[in-house]
């Protein structure tokens, strides 16, 4: 009867603290965060954003998870790096969403005017073009390279698990012929 | 003080219905929110697992 009522009750228990509950909020409203600039990024690009971005964004989204299942010791790496590199996509397509928009309307003898140096009349008209080859660059090769460093992390981790598997078979044949010459 | 609040609710409603249309008329947000809800749960059972909780006796 004491001892029933010992185990049960008379230990304490720490509670949960400010700093615990920062890091569950953390947990939670960072992936949500990169969601909201993922979806503002693929809205601001109307018919770019759906056909385009939505498919390449998917994909990152779906690989950092699938990493993240597969490999539970690089998994703090993984979400870290998925969610970096997905929050830098959106603000990079936005920000030059936003430099297109300040450009659009600048002439060549303007730019001539603020860099104080002659540039060619059409200058102002090339400029959009420029930018608009920027936005494509960004929007193909940062998912292509995100997958490409991922598929490699997935091939080198299995790798290192056939090597640790095979040291172990060895260890174990090692220690059992130890035992038998006893 | 009655229209507010329903302008409120009706703003959210509107919000929340645009955001299921989204999600419904594109098959890839599926694989974004796919992956949006499993980071979510790894990351909040990564710090569940860093968590150590403190039993000692009483007396």
């Amino acid at each position: 009867m004491n001892e029933q009522f010992e185990s049960t009750n008379l230990t304490y228990e720490t509670k949960m603290d400010a700093t615990e509950l920062m890091r569950y909020i953390k947990a939670i409203c960072i992936p949500l965060a990169v969601f909201l600039i993922t979806m503002y990024t693929i809205a601001k690009f109307a018919g770019f954003g759906t056909k385009l971005l939505a498919p390449l964004y998917g994909t990152m989204w779906a690989a950092g998870a699938i990493c993240a299942i597969l490999m539970p010791s690089h998994r703090a790496d993984v979400i870290k790096e998925t969610l970096a590199t997905l929050s830098g996509y959106g603000l990079a397509l936005i920000g030059m969403h936003k430099l297109m928009g300040v450009t659009s309307g600048v002439s060549g003898q303007m730019i001539a005017a603020s860099f104080d140096t002659a540039v060619t009349s059409v200058f102002g008209n090339t400029m959009l073009g420029y930018i608009n080859n920027f936005i494509w660059m960004i929007s193909i090769i940062v998912p292509i390279t995100f997958l490409v460093m991922q598929a490699k992390r997935i091939m080198q981790f299995r790798k290192n698990k056939d090597k640790n598997k095979f040291y172990e078979q060895i260890r174990d044949v090692r220690d059992e012929n130890k035992a038998h010459m006893r | 003080m009655g229209s507010l609040l329903n302008s409120f609710l009706a703003f959210h409603i509107n919000g929340w219905n645009n955001l299921i249309y989204i999600m419904t008329s594109n098959g890839w947000f599926f694989l974004i929110g796919f992956g949006v809800i499993v980071i979510i749960l790894l990351s909040m059972k990564q710090e569940l697992d860093n968590t150590v909780r403190e039993q000692q006796n009483i007396i």
